[in-house]
């Protein structure tokens, strides 16, 4: 009798553990989304995300109030127009056909744009996107199921992805669905935003479940630099979309209103949603058999990439649980850093210091994803700036040509500057504190070398494609000139400090670098090459003023927290299902 | 020779260290002996110059090291308590770093490495980076590190954990052969055995004061006790052990 109420005791317990395991996982992935290891303040990091989702929010907003007074006119026109019979009925019905053009252009709009966000919020939290060996070491002793665990964590990607697409998505759909249905009645006004809502958020699953497959697949198949190096390739990517997305629809207006043809648009995504759209809204051309089709596909494209997405994070899952007993780490030839790093010791042959510095942040960058993160966006917001140039170029196409490994160089570096600020595991920073000098001459030297052997291979080669050797020394020039300016702003070995959230004041400071995006393309190719070799040499005895500001010491706060890092932090919610 | 004269540290209303003294000679391994909380992580890091001290100061050969604390440091070889290093890096790409940043010459430094890594049984690994060393390993690399540039001080933090056997029985022997080179080594341990084999001197702290400091031998005669354990548990005032473990089962069955 004792022992069977023991038992059921047991189970009890045992069941009461599981409910409570989930509840502790789900909140603790859903949190791992919002964490980072390298910012000291929740509170600024959350700031920081806000100020990110306002940046997003803002421009399509803008693209729809551009837009809804044309489609207001025109629906208002037919509306108030009363032909004769036979008189004029072609024209009201070539302007209904418009009407319904720009209601599904505006759909594609915000669809695309809503793909093209979470895409980019998801990338953003790649790492925490599948399992990692952390999550497989620090789950793998708990008495948890596997399946407990899986499904908490989709429960949290779940979650995420809801949030994320309701908070790019609901303000849209609320405008879009008053702006389009004042003339129709209140029917028309919950279609219109409820099917805006279905479909924006139905692309932005398509994307964010593409990407946790990928995610998955790559932590399957491949190692952790793969994961990396595809992380920020795709933040990259995405950035450039976002950019490319906004600048295309602000500089190109004459593509509203074009007709969508299910022939020749049937693979694209956005139109598979658009006619989803149709079918939601019940009209005619919902009705019609290409548009049924479209939306069926597009609903088998969002069910069958949910699908994949679960089954990738299984099979991570189990990968890492296998991987967490069995670790094995090779940085790989692109870990390596070979070019970039031998150009960077041609600056410093025979100061070991800066070359120990100028290896450490060629090699860190090379290796870890929260240093390729600004740099990949940097370079990005370069392209997308180049993009912009040929769509507004008036005739000047060689012109152009000449200033996208400057506008290029520019922005990486920005973005290189910025990765700087980025710790590289914090707790390691000791062995420069108790191992360097504290000031040197030979840390800012380091850094210009890294600068320079990072940008420096990849722009000349460019620049040497474009317009020959004199170009490409040009190019090289204005290279070290930028890293000579920046190492200025330096005062301290990268990424040995923890990150201050809003240190980079893009809101204040945003006017200096496009002046300076302006100065070191368009301005640096119209003067004479003596002027550059000028302003080189004096930034360098400008530099070589600055050592004294210099220091490899930790500031106190980050002494403190050197040990108090951590990512799955399970023990607090341990602790509040233990007391339950 | 290595002088602590009057050390105090705090950290805002927390004393960690309160008028620590003691001297440290070449040739001689000190141990430096506490539980935890006894400020002996302050202490190792007043010492290796990473921290400041609220007064006191550290003296070599007389002078005050802390006042020209580059020189100082250049003298110095740290294996700090925890492996904490850039995971990132292999083996050898760390022991680089750390020996351009000691200014080791560039051609002595690849051949150090190479002969540390062969005679510390790592060398095999020295294309795998350090995230998938184990503990033992990242400790071999850390002891490497801190006697690339051949420094004239040593301190060792906690420096055999994680090693196995035959690795810590070589590195206790390379501890005390440092010592015969005429070189200062401060040896910070929790494992008395380990300090009972390789120290000649000991200072205990507890509660961030110096309760014992003599050599390991004139303790035990001085307080007739058998082992250094004995002595640590005198000086320290431990709790009855017996009495204590008994109350952590009964704290795990409850």
């Amino acid at each position: 009798m004792i022992a069977r109420l023991k038992a059921s005791r047991d189970r009890y317990v045992g069941r009461a553990f599981q409910a409570t395991g989930f509840g502790v996982l789900f909140r603790t992935f859903f949190a791992q989304l919002f964490t980072s290891e390298t910012v000291t303040s929740d509170v600024q990091l959350r700031q920081a995300m806000m100020w990110v989702l306002a940046f997003i929010l803002t421009p399509c907003l803008l693209i729809l109030i551009q837009v809804f007074p044309l489609f207001q006119l025109l629906v208002i026109r037919i509306g108030r127009i009363h032909p004769p019979p036979g008189v004029i009925v072609r024209a009201t019905a070539v302007r209904n056909l418009m009407a319904e053009d720009m209601l599904e252009w505006a759909i594609q709009v915000l669809v695309g744009y809503s793909m093209v966000t979470v895409g980019l919020v998801a990338v953003f939290v790649w790492d925490a996107l599948s399992f990692d060996r952390r999550d497989a070491m620090v789950l793998g002793p708990m008495p948890l199921r596997g399946s407990t665990i899986i499904t908490s964590k989709l429960a949290a990607l779940t979650a995420f992805l809801l949030g994320s697409s309701a908070a790019v998505n609901l303000l849209n759909a609320v405008v879009f669905g008053l702006e389009t249905s004042d003339q129709f009645g209140a029917r028309a006004l919950v279609l219109h935003f409820v099917g805006c809502l279905v479909v924006t958020c139905a692309g932005a699953t398509l994307v964010f479940g593409a990407i946790v497959m990928i995610r998955g697949t790559i932590a399957v198949i491949g190692g952790p630099r793969l994961a990396a190096a595809a992380g920020s390739l795709l933040q990259f990517a995405f950035v450039v979309a976002l950019l490319a997305f906004v600048i295309g629809l602000f500089a190109s207006p004459t593509r509203r209103g074009r007709l969508v043809i299910p022939t020749l648009t049937s693979w694209s995504p956005t139109t598979w949603f658009v006619a989803w759209f149709e079918v939601l809204r019940g009209s005619d051309r919902g009705s019609w058999p290409e548009f049924v089709a479209l939306a069926r596909r597009g609903m088998g494209a969002v069910a069958m990439v949910v699908g994949g997405a679960v089954l990738a994070s299984i099979a991570a899952f189990q990968r890492q649980m296998q991987l967490a007993l069995t670790p094995s780490a090779s940085p790989g030839p692109l870990g390596r850093a070979r070019v970039s790093r031998a150009v960077a010791t041609l600056f410093v042959p025979r100061d070991h210091i800066a070359r120990a510095t100028s290896d450490f942040i060629l090699t860190t960058i090379a290796r870890s994803r929260a240093q390729q993160a600004p740099i990949a966006i940097g370079a990005a917001v370069g392209l997308a700036l180049v993009v912009l140039g040929f769509v507004r170029e008036r005739g000047e196409i060689a012109a152009m040509l000449l200033v996208v490994p400057l506008l290029l160089a520019y922005w990486t570096a920005i973005g290189l500057r910025a990765s700087f600020f980025v710790p590289s595991e914090l707790a390691a920073s000791w062995t420069f504190h108790a191992n360097a000098p504290d000031r040197s001459l030979s840390y800012r030297r380091g850094i210009r070398a890294s600068i320079f052997g990072f940008l420096a291979p990849g722009a000349a080669l460019v620049a040497l494609a474009i317009g020959g050797a004199g170009h490409a020394v040009r190019v090289a020039l204005v290279v070290v000139a930028l890293a000579n300016l920046l190492v200025l702003t330096i005062d301290f070995v990268p990424f040995t400090r923890a990150y201050e959230p809003g240190h980079a004041k893009l809101k204040t400071r945003w006017p200096l670098y496009a002046f300076g995006s302006y100065a070191f393309s368009y301005g640096a190719l119209k003067i004479p090459i003596l002027y550059v070799v000028l302003g080189v040499l004096a930034l360098e005895l400008i530099g070589r003023r600055t050592p004294s500001r210099w220091s490899t010491a930790p500031r106190e706060e980050d002494f403190n927290s050197l040990s108090a890092v951590t990512v799955l932090d399970l023990t607090g919610g341990a602790r509040a299902a233990l007391t339950r | 020779m290595l002088a602590i004269d009057r050390l105090t540290r705090h950290y805002g209303a927390l004393v960690a260290i309160q008028d620590v003294s003691f001297e440290a000679r070449p040739g001689e391994v000190l141990g430096l002996l506490g539980p935890n909380g006894s400020g002996k992580s302050t202490t190792v890091k007043i010492l290796t110059g990473l921290l400041r001290p609220t007064s006191g100061a550290v003296r070599l050969d007389g002078a005050d090291a802390l006042a020209d604390l580059q020189h100082y440091k250049s003298m110095i070889g740290y294996v700090p308590e925890e492996p904490h290093l850039y995971s990132y890096l292999t083996g050898p790409e760390y022991l680089r770093l750390v020996g351009r940043l000691r200014g080791v010459p560039e051609r002595a430094l690849d051949d150090k490495i190479d002969r540390f890594l062969q005679l510390l049984d790592i060398y095999d690994d020295r294309y795998q980076t350090l995230s998938s060393y184990s503990k033992g390993m990242r400790q071999k690399v850390l002891i490497a590190a801190a006697v690339l540039h051949n420094p004239r001080i040593v301190i060792l933090d906690e420096a055999f954990s994680g090693l196995d056997v035959s690795a810590a029985r070589v590195l206790k022997t390379f501890v005390r052969a440092i010592a015969d080179d005429g070189k200062i080594v401060v040896f910070s341990s929790h494992v008395l055995e380990v300090v009972e084999q390789v120290c000649s001197r000991v200072v205990i702290l507890k509660d961030g004061r110096i309760v014992g400091h003599d050599s390991v031998a004139r303790l035990r005669a001085t307080l007739q006790l058998p082992t250094l354990d004995a002595v640590f548990a005198s000086l320290v005032k431990e709790d009855d052990v017996d009495s204590r473990s008994r109350r952590l089962i009964e704290a795990m069955r409850a």
